[in-house]
């Protein structure tokens, strides 16, 4: 059956640690589907990465069954990991806490591409750049 | 416990930096609203208590400063809600009541009390990741006509089983035996699930494929709660594979497609039986039965 779309939600959630508590329950409860059914599929298919934020986004459909995919994580995780750091600063503008390199920018907007809401990479490394300022690093 | 929903509305360009700024401030999650004119709406739950001003000050001074980094917030609002806590683990379970379908088909979740009796076919399916909940016009429309045509002892293909809810109610209405045909890999092992927990698993052959294509069996009924463009060009092998006087339903098709299905079954030696519909909201879906009368019924 080609299943009608009745909605998309799109969430940033820790990995393995989904609960029915808010952001989940409240975003999905709309589309009344299996909440239990989501939170286990997703704690399952995310548990190697536990502890990390990463994007996804549900699909649900019209007979209330679903489907959901797991993205690239968030920019700010890809540069902590860039980083080699754990946190971003407090105070981004006095307190520089690691550096980043152009190229490595370059490659997280590359990596970001597919799941934003844009082409353009010289976009997506404006986004990816000013994620990075916002968080204290500084770019090389 | 309470909650306070805090809403950002920003640029598509802000919001991997705002989202990273929402869970500093020790958000479990947030949620992406993609709007009109490049915008976005960011939202995170933060326990109601006394760091919800500190929160909120903090995304202030955090939005003023994002041009200084080389992003423009703009248009940047910040809207603040109490929600009051709820059973969410409990409360989307009251969207799946148990329902009748047809004379004595009962589609029922696996929480539910209703237990097996003799004058109905109980089917226990809890929803989730694969298409046939019964919670759908078309897989209603496909259970009322099976319930109409299944006799005992026939060979029956489903094809884009996806959850088995087909299946499982062809065997339990009598049929023989059920070969199972699903092409979406991620709905094998829902409905490998369902015909083990419906105890129909020994009758069923359930197998990942593009319709009959390649298939040698023979059957006396095949069903398919797909699209028209999937029904189509798959009439052709349903006239390759069925006895002569076998039967076909197929539902997925909307109204203004039935004179086509109709037209490529007649080509194909079919006759239509019987036509039902049912709406949902503008549209309105269509299950029909049809019957293969070859002239060299051999």
């Amino acid at each position: 059956m080609g299943k009608k779309i009745a909605g998309e939600v799109k969430l940033q959630l820790v990995s393995g640690q989904a609960t029915p508590q808010p952001p989940v329950g409240p975003s999905l409860a709309p589309y009344m589907i299996n909440l239990q059914e989501f939170i286990k599929s997703f704690n399952a298919q995310t548990q190697h990465q536990t502890g990390m934020v990463v994007t996804t986004v549900i699909t649900c459909y019209s007979d209330r069954s679903f489907s959901f995919a797991v993205k690239s994580p968030p920019a700010a995780v890809l540069l902590k990991s860039a980083a080699k750091i754990a946190k971003g600063s407090g105070e981004p503008n006095r307190n520089k806490v690691a550096a980043v390199t152009m190229e490595q920018i370059r490659e997280i907007a590359q990596t970001k591409l597919p799941d934003l809401n844009t082409t353009d990479l010289d976009a997506a490394v404006r986004m990816v750049e000013g994620t990075a300022r916002s968080m204290g690093l500084t770019i090389n | 416990m309470d909650w306070v929903r805090i809403t950002v509305t920003t640029s598509q360009e802000a919001s991997e930096a705002v989202a990273n700024l929402l869970f500093e401030l020790k958000a479990i999650g947030v949620e992406f609203k993609e709007k009109k004119a490049s915008t976005v709406d960011l939202i995170a739950h933060y326990p109601l208590d006394d760091r919800v001003d500190a929160r909120m000050q903090k995304l202030r001074d955090f939005l003023t400063e994002l041009p200084t980094w080389g992003i423009q917030p703009h248009p940047a609002t910040i809207d603040l809600k109490h929600v009051k806590s709820e059973k969410w683990e409990e409360a989307w379970k009251a969207a799946f009541p148990p329902q009748r379908v047809g004379k004595r088909i009962v589609i029922a979740p696996t929480w539910s009390e209703i237990s097996d009796n003799k004058t109905e076919i109980l089917i226990q399916l809890d929803p989730g990741m694969a298409f046939g909940t019964g919670y759908h016009p078309t897989t209603r429309l496909s259970l009322e006509l099976l319930e109409r045509t299944v006799e005992p002892h026939q060979q029956v293909a489903d094809i884009g089983t996806g959850s088995g809810i087909l299946t499982i109610a062809a065997i339990k209405l009598g049929a023989a035996h059920v070969d199972a045909i699903e092409i979406d890999s991620t709905a094998l092992p829902v409905a490998a699930a369902n015909f083990q927990s419906n105890r129909v698993a020994a009758q069923v052959c359930l197998s990942q494929g593009d319709g009959l294509k390649g298939r040698a069996n023979r059957y006396h009924l095949i069903v398919g709660n797909i699209l028209t463009k999937a029904i189509l060009p798959m009439i052709p092998f349903c006239a390759q594979r069925l006895y002569p006087d076998g039967i076909v339903i197929f539902s997925g098709i909307l109204a203004a497609e039935l004179a086509q299905v109709k037209s490529v079954l007649e080509a194909h030696q079919f006759q239509c039986l019987e036509v039902i519909s049912e709406a949902e909201d503008t549209v309105t879906w269509i299950g029909i039965k049809a019957i293969f009368s070859p002239a060299d019924r051999s």
